[in-house]
C-alpha cells in the first residue's frame, strides 16, 4: 500500500494514541469515516458504481465499471457457467509512486483480492445464471476498477464500489431459439435484445459481501486506518463476510509481524458486528446513490454528470 | 490456457491448446476415505533437504542458502541471496524479497513461461508470511531475496505452504537471522468436514480452502488465507487446528536442521 | 490593451486574466511573477488576477506550488542525507538544502570533522524528520536555504503534522503560536502546519541536549483531543477555504466545542463551522 514517511515523533504519537484509544483525527478505533457513493453514471457500462470513503471530499476514491461481453465456450472450460474477470488499476493521479510501472504490485495484489472475492460461491453470485447456452456461449463479466486516489482503507472502498457497481448492473435480455437442421440435430442460437429498456439485474448481487480491514497498529488495532496510521501498521487482516454473515475471504497483509491467535479470535468476532452496521449503512448509501437522469430534459446543461454532487 | 501476448524468445507451440478431457469420470476423491489413504487429518509426508543440490558449488555467485521440500507430489525449491547490497542507501532495516514461479511443466495444465499475476500475488504472500520472522533490523541497507521455483504442485493452498516451509528451511541454511522458524500448513472444507494438507482433486472437491503460516515459538500468525465461505464458527475452529497442523510441520523442520548440524 | 496608466497601490478592480493575454505594452512597467514579455508587450503566463504596486505588475494565480521568500517561517520534512547538508521538502518545486552550518549543534559543541560524516549526521537529522526552519537565502538554482540557528526552531515532536493549501497561511509576524486551548501551532508557510502538545519555552532551553530527540514527551488523553480537535479545525478551514491564522483556529476551536471531535470533519458540521468563522472574520474587519 502506498505508505507515507513519517518522523519517529509522529509514529509514536499515532501508535500512543491507538493504544489510548484515540485516534489522530479523534475517532475511536472502531470508528470510520465518511462515505459518498454514486452508482449508474457510466452509460457505457452495464454497471458502475463510484465510492469515496474520507473526510471532507477527500479520500481513498474508487471507480468501478461492469461490462458485460458474450464469449463462446471453448473446450476444457466449465460447461454451464458464466465467469467473472477482475482488473483493478491504481491510477497515477492518486499517488506519484504509481507512475509507470510503480503500481504494478499492488494492481496484482488488489486484482487477487478482488477475485478471490467474487470468483466462487463465496461471492453470492449466481454463475450458472450467466450462461446463455451450455457448452456455447456465456456472460463474461468484466469488472475494471480505477483507484483515483489513496487516503487510507483502499481494499474496504475498493470492495464497496464493486458491490455497488454489480448491484447495480443490469444485463440485456436474451432470447435462445432451439432450431432444427435437415439431419435432425437440434442447434440452439440465441439472439441479445437490443432494447436499452429491456434489461434483467444481475442475479444475487445483494448477497456479495462486503470487507472491512483491521490494522495493528502498536498492541491495538483499529478499522478503517486513514493514511498516516497505515504508515505506522504493522500487520493488516481483510476479513469478506457475506450478508448471511458468513465468511468469505480472510486475507493478512503486512511484513513487520504476525497476529497472536487470541487477537485473531477477537478481530473474527469483531468482524462480523462491523459487518453487519457496514451492511447496513451501505444500503442507506446505496438507495440514495442512482445518479436520477431518467430523461434528456433532466441533464444539467452545464456541468459534469460525473461529478456532480460527489 | 492461451494467451494472447506472443512470447518471442521461445519457439511457440500452436495459439491454443487445452488440457486433455478425459472420459473415464473422476472419482470423488473422498468417496472410500481418502485417495492415498491418509487419514482425514494427517499431512502428507515431508522430506527436506538443505544445501546445493549437487553438492559442488562454493563459488561466490551460489545462494547463500538452498532448500529442496518435497510434501507427498509437491516439490518445491527456493535459493536465498543474501543479505547482499540492497537498493535503498537509508533504509534503516533490510529488505525481504520473494520471487515466485512455477514451472510450465508442474501443474496439471501447461503453465504459462511468463509470469502471471496469480505468482506474482503468491510472491507477496511469501512475502508477507517470512518477513516477519527475519531480523531485519539486523541488516540495514541490506536486502534478502528468495527464488522459490515449484517443480510440481499438488494442491494450490498446499503448494503455498510447502513453499513457505522451503524458504523457512533455506533461510535457516543460509545463516540469516530469524525470531523462529514459519511453518505453514492449509485445510479445505469438504461438506462440514476440515480435512488437512490437500491434494489438487481433493481440494477441487472442496468448497473452501485455508492456509495457515505460524512462528510456533513466538506464537503468532504470519499468514492467514482463507478463499471460500464458511461460518464464523468453521473458520474460528480451522485457524485452531491448522495452526496446530503447522506446529507439527515445525517439528519436522526443526528436526532436519538438528540432524543437518551434527 | 492597456492598465490604468497612474501609479497606485492595487485598488483598481482587479482584472482576471488568461495565459496569453496582453497586460500592457507600457515600458515604463516592470515585470513581476506569472507574466512574460514579447516584443515590449507584457503577458500573462498564468490564469489569475492582476496585481500591481507601482510600476511592478504581477498575475498571482489562484493556486501555486509554494515558492519562497526569505525570511518564510517553514515546516519540512527531511528526504535525503548528503554530504554536510540535508535535503529538505518544502512543498515547493525544489526541495529545500538544509546545511549543516546552519543548525545549532547541542551545548555548543565545537564542530568536529566526524559530525559532517552521514552517520553522525543522522543523529541530528534522519530522513523523515520534520523540522521547523526559516529560509535563509537562495542557491543559485532557486532551491531555498534554510537555517535553524534559533532556540524555537528545530525538530518537531509531541503532535501531529495537518497540510493545508500554502496560499491560506499568510504572512504575519508571528508562525509560532500558543492557543489558549493549551496546544502549540506552528504555521508553515508553505502549507504545512504542525499542532503539538504545549512544551513551556523554559523546558526547551533547559534541555539543550534534548533538541535533537525522536523522543515524544508523556502526553494525556485530554491534550490528545485537543490536539486532535486543533488538528480538525485546521483540516476543515482548509478544505472550506477559509484563511488560516491563530484567529481563525482560536474561533473555529471556541464553535467546535459543541461537537464531538470526529465529528468535526463531517460534512455538514464543517461547513456549519466554516461559515461561522467567516462571518466572524467578516465582523472584526
Amino acid at each position: 500500500m502506498a505508505s507515507l514517511i513519517l518522523s519517529p515523533a509522529e509514529q509514536d504519537y499515532i501508535i500512543r494514541g491507538v493504544e489510548s484509544g484515540f485516534r489522530a483525527d479523534g475517532r475511536g478505533s472502531l470508528d470510520r469515516r465518511e462515505v459518498s457513493l454514486r452508482t449508474g453514471m457510466i452509460s457505457q457500462a452495464n454497471g458502475s458504481a463510484r465510492c469515496r470513503i474520507g473526510n471532507l471530499g477527500v479520500g481513498t476514491d474508487v471507480l468501478v465499471g461492469v461490462k458485460a461481453e458474450v464469449n463462446s465456450w471453448t473446450p476444457g472450460e466449465a460447461e454451464d457457467v458464466g465467469s467473472i474477470v477482475c482488473n483493478v488499476e491504481c491510477s497515477p493521479s492518486a499517488a506519484q509512486e504509481f507512475e509507470g510501472r510503480g503500481a504494478e504490485e499492488i494492481n496484482v495484489e488488489l486484482t487477487q483480492l478482488l477475485d478471490r472475492i467474487l470468483n466462487g460461491p463465496q461471492s453470492g453470485l449466481d454463475l450458472k445464471k450467466l450462461c446463455i447456452i451450455p457448452k456455447q456461449a456465456y456472460w463474461v463479466l468484466h469488472i475494471d476498477a480505477l483507484v483515483l486516489d489513496v487516503k487510507g482503507s483502499i481494499i474496504d472502498t475498493l470492495v464497496w464500489a464493486t458491490r455497488a457497481a454489480l448491484m447495480s448492473t443490469s444485463l440485456p435480455r436474451v432470447v435462445v431459439e432451439t432450431i432444427g437442421d435437415e439431419m435432425g440435430n437440434m442447434q440452439a442460437e440465441f439472439d441479445v435484445v437490443d432494447d436499452p429498456e429491456d434489461l434483467t439485474p444481475l442475479e444475487g448481487a445483494e448477497n456479495l459481501p462486503i470487507s472491512v480491514t483491521f490494522s495493528q497498529i502498536g498492541k491495538r488495532y483499529v478499522v478503517d486506518a486513514s493514511e498516516q496510521e497505515e504508515a505506522v501498521t504493522q500487520a493488516r487482516l481483510t476479513v469478506a463476510v457475506s450478508p448471511a454473515m458468513e465468511i468469505c475471504a480472510i486475507q493478512k497483509g503486512g511484513m513487520l509481524r504476525g497476529f497472536p491467535p487470541s487477537l485473531l479470535t477477537e478481530i473474527l468476532e469483531t468482524a462480523q458486528r462491523i459487518a453487519r452496521e457496514e451492511l447496513t449503512r451501505f444500503k442507506t448509501h446505496y438507495d440514495n446513490a442512482k445518479s436520477h437522469f431518467t430523461s434528456q430534459a433532466d441533464e444539467p446543461s452545464t456541468g459534469s454528470t460525473f461529478l456532480v454532487q460527489f | 490456457m492461451s494467451h494472447n501476448v506472443v512470447d518471442r524468445r521461445r519457439i511457440n507451440g500452436p495459439q491454443r491448446s487445452v488440457e486433455p478431457v478425459y472420459t473415464t469420470k473422476v472419482l470423488d476423491p473422498f468417496a472410500t476415505g481418502r485417495l492415498d489413504e491418509r487419514a482425514l487429518d494427517q499431512v502428507r509426508p515431508i522430506f527436506i533437504k538443505t544445501g546445493p543440490l549437487d553438492a559442488q558449488s562454493l563459488s561466490a555467485a551460489a545462494p547463500s542458502g538452498s532448500a529442496y521440500y518435497e510434501q507427498g507430489k509437491i516439490r518445491v525449491s527456493c535459493a536465498i541471496y543474501g543479505p547482499r547490497q540492497g537498493r535503498k542507501s537509508n533504509a534503516r532495516m533490510g529488505s525481504f524479497d520473494c520471487d515466485f514461479k512455477y514451472a510450465p511443466f508442474s501443474c496439471s495444465w501447461k503453465r504459462s513461461h511468463m509470469k502471471t499475476s496469480d505468482e506474482k500475488e503468491i510472491a507477496l504472500m511469501l512475502e508477507h508470511s517470512i518477513a516477519p520472522a527475519i531480523r531485519l533490523e539486523s541488516y540495514p541497507k541490506a536486502s534478502i531475496d528468495a527464488f522459490v521455483t515449484v517443480i510440481e504442485s499438488d494442491g494450490k493452498a498446499a503448494t503455498i505452504a510447502a513453499a513457505i516451509n522451503c524458504i523457512s528451511a533455506a533461510l535457516a541454511d543460509a545463516g540469516i537471522e530469524l525470531y523462529d522458524s514459519v511453518a505453514a500448513c492449509s485445510m479445505a472444507l469438504h461438506g462440514e468436514q476440515w480435512v488437512s494438507d490437500c491434494s489438487q482433486a481433493e481440494e477441487n472437491a472442496s468448497t473452501c480452502s485455508l492456509l495457515v503460516a505460524r512462528m510456533p515459538s513466538a506464537d503468532e500468525i504470519t499468514y492467514l488465507l482463507q478463499h471460500g465461505k464458511t461460518t464464523p464458527e468453521q473458520t474460528q475452529q480451522a485457524i485452531q487446528t491448522c495452526a496446530n497442523d503447522c506446529t507439527r510441520v515445525y517439528a519436522v523442520i526443526c528436526r532436519y536442521l538438528q540432524a543437518t548440524l551434527e | 490593451m492597456e492598465i490604468d496608466e497612474a501609479p497606485q497601490k492595487v485598488d483598481i478592480a482587479a482584472r482576471i486574466v488568461t495565459p496569453g493575454t496582453a497586460i500592457t505594452n507600457d515600458p515604463a512597467f516592470m515585470r513581476g511573477h506569472g507574466t512574460f514579455s514579447e516584443h515590449d508587450t507584457i503577458y500573462s503566463s498564468v490564469a489569475g488576477v492582476v496585481e500591481r504596486i507601482n510600476k511592478l505588475v504581477s498575475v498571482r494565480p489562484l493556486k501555486q506550488r509554494y515558492s519562497g521568500e526569505i525570511g518564510d517561517i517553514i515546516v519540512g520534512r527531511i528526504t535525503e542525507v548528503a554530504s554536510k547538508r540535508w535535503r529538505v521538502d518544502v512543498n515547493s518545486r525544489q526541495d529545500g538544502v538544509l546545511l549543516l552550518s546552519s543548525i545549532n549543534l547541542p551545548g555548543g559543541i565545537q564542530r568536529r570533522k566526524s559530525e559532517s560524516d552521514e552517520l553522525q549526521m543522522r543523529t541530528f537529522f534522519a530522513e523523515g524528520d520534520l523540522v521547523f526552519a526559516e529560509v535563509q537565502s537562495y542557491f543559485a538554482d532557486g532551491a531555498l536555504s534554510l537555517h535553524t540557528r534559533s532556540i524555537q526552531y528545530g525538530k518537531l515532536r509531541n503532535g501531529t503534522l495537518v497540510t493545508a493549501f500554502p496560499q491560506l497561511v499568510p504572512r504575519s509576524r508571528s508562525h509560532f503560536h500558543t492557543l489558549p486551548c493549551g496546544v502549540d501551532v506552528v504555521l508553515g508557510v508553505n502549507g504545512y502546519i504542525w499542532v503539538s502538545k504545549h512544551v513551556p519555552a523554559s523546558k526547551v532551553e533547559a534541555n539543550a541536549e534534548l533538541i535533537y530527540s525522536d523522543k515524544n514527551e508523556p502526553i494525556s488523553d485530554d491534550e490528545r483531543e485537543v490536539i486532535a480537535r486543533v488538528a480538525n479545525c485546521i483540516q476543515l478551514l482548509n478544505r472550506m477555504y477559509v484563511k488560516i491564522t491563530d484567529t481563525s483556529i482560536i474561533f473555529a476551536y471556541d464553535a467546535s466545542v459543541a461537537h464531538p471531535v470526529k465529528d468535526l470533519l463531517k460534512h455538514d458540521v464543517a461547513v456549519e463551522l466554516a461559515h461561522n468563522v467567516m462571518a466572524y472574520l467578516e465582523q472584526q474587519g
